[in-house]
């Protein structure tokens, strides 16, 4: 009995996704097959790379709503320059640090400026939506993909028989967990959004360590944006706006602290899953799209309550 | 430290201002008309747009174009500016029913000729509305589909934006034709209806969940192009290209041509916003012309536009 608890203590939120895996597949058995399985996995690696990036900002204690924005912009400019006549390897490259330095100049504000994160990331998501507008005129990139070999193979593409766009984003979980369960850094994470006088006191470069997590940010976004594009073949003008909603969601379902400091990244593995498998199995169910709504706020209420009670 | 760096943003600010300042308005003239659009972000108003500025121009307007994007709040503003600017005519595209009622009131107020765009504004004195006729579009698109498999056949259905004029009239003229419930000489089977929101991405998933579930569906029907285009992408990634899935969209936009070109997509229902455009800068100009009064609705058909 006090073994059972010990589990549910440890694993609220993956009980709550078996439940989900097990009700959805005795409704609808075409959900247990392979090719949904990594049909889910190749949907969730865009909310799941941005939600990967927001738990860093969230465990430092802020949050970072231009996501959604950086991925639009980092998008576009992608496909404006592989439109141009850029190699897609090239361009994949210089967006990836388009969307760090994007991030870099959240993070100066936030941790050199001291303003806060919130308004700081709202004014740059305007401005970026801003900024994609004005160097699309508005008009999507169409056909980004046709003479783009690589970045089309990185929807479309398999490797191991595994989509590409999964082996991405279970490769950048993997980095992301070792940098912030093993390293000096990571435990700098967790301190500065523990309590940041004390982390300052134990000498760790709180500017630093604060602005870094803004990079990783909006490098995930950016990522994320290469392969939203490349799903779609094409770059939309107003593409990512309100990603940063799910990400959030994702992150708080698996248990990470809005406050900061209290938090693991695998948790947010699980709660990114629990909203694809949620997306996905609702449709594969047959449930009409209005009550999908309240279906999906529900869920994300049930996990959050399991889980305030695990952490107790 | 932070007075240097607030100091650098306003000098930005300036440069940025001064900047967009520059790109001013088109034409010479001392009659202006503005036009105000709801979100230039959708490259499919851009038609609009241009159809309107080339006709105002060609009778000698100076057109001032005004972006909502996508915020229906920003329009009343845009609205006083304009009649601050002392425009003669307004050709508007509400974001809403209801943000610019009241800015539009004083416009008529003043004499001011209004004709509004693809959605209406809740209020008396409106010179005329120019819309498509969506429900009639959807029975068009529905009449294309019945011809096109006379034996019927199994039909996913992607809607916009829920609660939306398009939305309920296109898929509403569309179920009126191919939903046996509602036509009981209907041959078809609706499968699903997915909410694909008018957008791509949104469609691109929802379809690839519907092709993990079914592996018999004959035709798609997206309520506009967008969503077309991202069906059209899903069917390729579940590598279904083969299946010949007859897909088709709603708008007319310069994206689903170049697939029904490439055999991807079958047909479109084109908006002719080249005609509305035009038509609605006659009418004000009529009206100031000799108080000519247009009809105060004007339904404007699509056409289906299948050729390769």
């Amino acid at each position: 009995m006090a073994k059972a608890r010990a589990i549910y203590d440890k694993y609220g939120t993956v009980i709550v996704l078996l439940l989900l895996v097990i009700i959805i597949s005795v409704m609808n058995p075409k959900f247990l097959t392979t090719y949904n399985i990594l049909n889910i996995f190749r949907q969730v690696s865009i909310n799941g790379l941005i939600a990967l990036g927001m738990t860093f900002v969230i465990l430092t204690g802020g949050i970072d709503l231009s996501v959604g924005a950086i991925l639009g912009l980092s998008g576009m400019v992608l496909g404006l320059l592989i439109l141009g006549g850029t190699p897609d390897v090239i361009a994949i490259i210089i967006v990836i640090l388009l969307g760090a330095g994007l991030g870099l100049f959240n993070g100066f504000l936030v941790a050199k400026i001291k303003l806060q994160a919130f308004i700081v990331t709202l004014a740059t998501m305007t401005m970026f939506q801003g900024i994609t507008l004005i160097i699309s005129d508005g008009i999507p990139a169409m056909g980004v993909t046709t003479n783009a070999k690589f970045l089309d193979f990185i929807s479309q593409g398999k490797l191991l028989g595994l989509p590409l766009p999964m082996i991405i984003f279970l490769v950048a979980f993997i980095v992301l967990y070792i940098l912030i369960e093993k390293t000096v850094y990571g435990r700098g994470v967790y301190a500065v959004g523990g309590n940041e006088e004390v982390a300052r006191l134990s000498s760790i470069s709180t500017i630093k360590t604060k602005t870094l997590v803004y990079v990783i940010s909006g490098a995930m976004a950016a990522l994320a944006g290469v392969i939203l594009t490349s799903r779609l073949s094409s770059a939309q003008p107003t593409a990512g706006a309100g990603y940063e909603l799910d990400a959030i969601a994702a992150v708080v379902i698996g248990g990470t602290s809005l406050a900061g400091g209290r938090g693991r990244i695998f948790g947010t593995l699980i709660g990114v899953l629990i909203i694809g498998v949620l997306n996905n199995g609702l449709n594969i169910i047959g449930v009409s799209s209005f009550y999908q709504q309240v279906i999906k706020g529900l869920v994300i209420l049930i996990a959050v309550i399991l889980d305030r009670k695990s952490s107790r | 430290m932070k007075k240097l760096y607030s100091l650098f943003m306003v000098a930005v600010l300036m440069v940025f201002l001064v900047a967009c300042n520059s790109e001013g308005s088109s034409g010479e003239g001392d009659k202006k008309l503005a036009l105000l659009m709801a979100d230039l972000g959708n490259p499919f108003f851009h038609v609009l747009r241009d159809a309107v500025k080339e006709q105002a121009e060609s009778l000698g307007y100076e057109v001032i174009v005004y972006d909502g994007q996508n915020d229906a709040s920003k329009q009343p503003s845009q609205v006083e500016d304009a009649l601050q600017k002392g425009v003669s005519a307004i050709v508007i595209n509400p974001g809403d029913e209801d943000s610019t009622a009241n800015a539009l009131k004083e416009a008529i107020a003043q004499g001011i000729p209004v004709v509004t765009v693809d959605r209406k504004v809740n209020i008396d004195g409106i010179l005329s509305y120019l819309v498509t006729d969506n429900t009639k579009g959807g029975e068009l698109t529905g009449e294309w589909l019945a011809n096109k498999l006379p034996e019927g056949g199994n039909v996913v259905h992607i809607e916009g934006v829920m609660g939306t004029a398009p939305q309920r009239e296109r898929g509403g003229g569309f179920l009126s034709v191919i939903d046996p419930a509602q036509n009981s000489d209907s041959k078809f089977t609706i499968l699903d209806t997915v909410v694909g929101d008018f957008s791509m991405a949104p469609a691109e998933a929802a379809m690839s969940d519907l092709l993990a579930k079914h592996d018999d569906i004959d035709a798609v029907f997206a309520q506009n192009d967008t969503m077309a285009v991202g069906v059209v992408r899903a069917i390729e990634t579940a590598g279904r290209d083969k299946d010949g899935i007859i897909v088709i969209g709603f708008d007319g936009a310069q994206e689903a041509y170049d697939l029904i070109e490439e055999g991807k997509m079958s047909v479109t229902a084109v908006q002719d916003f080249k005609f509305i455009g035009k038509e609605a800068v006659n009418y004000v100009d009529a009206f100031l012309k000799d108080g000519t009064k247009p009809e105060p609705e004007m339904l404007v058909d699509v056409y289906m536009s299948d050729s390769k």
